[in-house]
């Protein structure tokens, strides 16, 4: 009879137990589910509304996370107050992590963005035209909306005004640091907030630091001059050089084996250490046609560069290893 | 700057890192060796130069290659302070290792010279 009863009890409670369940999630879950939405592919990277800054020069920056294109037909976004439609551009497929990540920034005055931007010449941008931004530097708070209105993205600053129109849609754990004035001179900041790196996402304010360069569209500034130019180059043929030494210096090895060979009589092996330090010199010719060709060793150059070194520092281990072994045994033996 | 992201694995600039530990072990051992062959000719030990390359290598491209690729390059969005750094260590790398090539290349050259008179 015990054994019975659970089964029925269930049968007839199980109802009220799920429902009850379904309730405790709703009342749960329900207000994340207004503040988050599933996965967004399309999130606000990076915004420039600095205390004192040049308001003209304000600008906010998407980035498509996706691997798939993203048409923006539908999107909007708002502000605490005023909310603008996105046209139908598509941000072509490019997760931020690879270099193809497609940003686009939106502009409320086009020349002005460009004047203080130059960097960013060539990269597509949605100008509102307003002549002045609209972002409240104090306190303010960008709303990213899908399709069908569903909240993609959102970040605020500052205190939260309840007379906002858009004020029930931020949440206390998206309220970003005030890009305040330095506190030192009073002068304005001049810097953004950003994700870091590029398109992180998860969910929370602290994706935001701030950013010392602003990189609209993912454009830096040019670095200083004396880091690029005078020491660039330079650099460059010091690599070169270096390897190639290195290089040399393990051939000698070699030779010294080849000379202890001839001296002694005892086999050293001395073709396999002229062989093993190859591989330096291959690695410093990948990288020196990188640097001269562009500037930097793209992922292949270094996955094919790097393990051909290590390769060759493994072989040079062993065969000098050989090498000292048997000096090391013929030596003892003339003592 | 605020937030650093730090990437304590950095692959593949690690592997090139082991791969340079790897040649100044080899260092190491060749020196062994050359200071052998050295006190048989009776010439002074300049097996210590060999030594001292190595640790050069170490001190001066592996610590600093790490660094920059551990911290400032995965950074450098954020700033143009991080390209100025990155420049910097790579400069401090390369000349790192070519004084390392010059200390490893004097004494092997002199030993060879010595022995051919």
């Amino acid at each position: 009879m015990l054994i019975g009863t659970k089964p029925l009890a269930l049968a007839r409670y199980g109802r009220y137990l799920t429902l009850a369940f379904l309730a405790l999630a709703c009342f749960s879950f329900g207000p994340m589910l207004a503040h988050a939405a599933p996965s967004p592919s399309v999130v606000i990277n990076e915004y420039y509304a600095p205390v004192g800054g040049d308001r003209q020069a304000q600008w906010i920056e998407l980035v498509n996370r996706s691997t798939d294109p993203i048409l923006l037909n539908g999107w909007t976004l708002a502000t605490s107050n005023q909310e603008f439609a996105l046209p139908a551009i598509t941000l072509k497929a490019g997760g931020p992590a690879s270099n193809g990540a497609d940003f686009v920034l939106i502009t409320f005055n086009q020349d002005r963005v460009r004047a203080a931007f130059p960097a960013i010449s060539g990269t597509t941008t949605i100008p509102l035209n307003l002549g002045e931004g609209v972002l409240n530097p104090a306190a303010d708070m960008l709303l990213l909306r899908a399709p069908g209105g569903t909240i993609a993205d959102e970040i605020g600053w500052g205190p939260v005004d309840k007379s906002w129109k858009n004020a029930a849609f931020t949440a206390d754990d998206r309220r970003a640091p005030v890009l305040d004035r330095d506190h030192a001179n009073g002068d304005p900041l001049l810097k953004s907030m950003g994700r870091l790196p590029d398109g992180k996402d998860t969910d929370s304010a602290s994706d935001f630091v701030v950013r010392d360069s602003p990189s609209p569209a993912g454009k830096l500034p040019p670095p200083s001059l004396d880091n690029t130019d005078l020491r660039k180059r330079p650099t460059d043929y010091i690599s070169v050089v270096a390897g190639v030494l290195l290089w040399i210096g393990f051939v000698m090895v070699a030779l010294i084996a080849r000379r202890f060979q001839n001296l002694s009589g005892q086999n050293t092996y001395w073709q396999a250490l002229l062989i093993a330090p190859v591989g330096i010199l291959i690695y410093t010719w990948i990288q020196a046609a990188a640097f001269f060709n562009h500037n930097a060793m793209t992922d292949q150059e270094k996955w094919t560069g790097f393990p051909i070194l290590l390769l060759s520092a493994i072989l040079c281990i062993y065969v000098i290893s050989v090498f000292r072994r048997i000096a090391g045994r013929y030596l003892e033996g003339t003592r | 700057m605020n937030n650093l992201v730090i990437d304590w694995f950095p692959i593949p600039p690690l592997i090139l890192e082991i791969g340079f530990i790897l040649l100044a072990v080899a260092l190491f051992r060749f020196a062994r060796v050359l200071g052998e062959l050295l006190e048989i000719i009776q010439k002074p030990p300049l097996e210590a130069l060999v030594v001292v390359a190595a640790v050069v290598l170490i001190l001066t491209f592996v610590i600093p290659h790490y660094i920059a690729s551990a911290v400032f390059y995965p950074n450098r969005d954020a700033s143009t302070t991080m390209w100025d750094y990155l420049n910097l260590f790579r400069t401090i790398s390369f000349v790192g290792m070519l004084v390392a090539a010059v200390l490893v290349a004097i004494p092997s050259a002199m030993y060879l010279w010595w022995t051919s008179r």
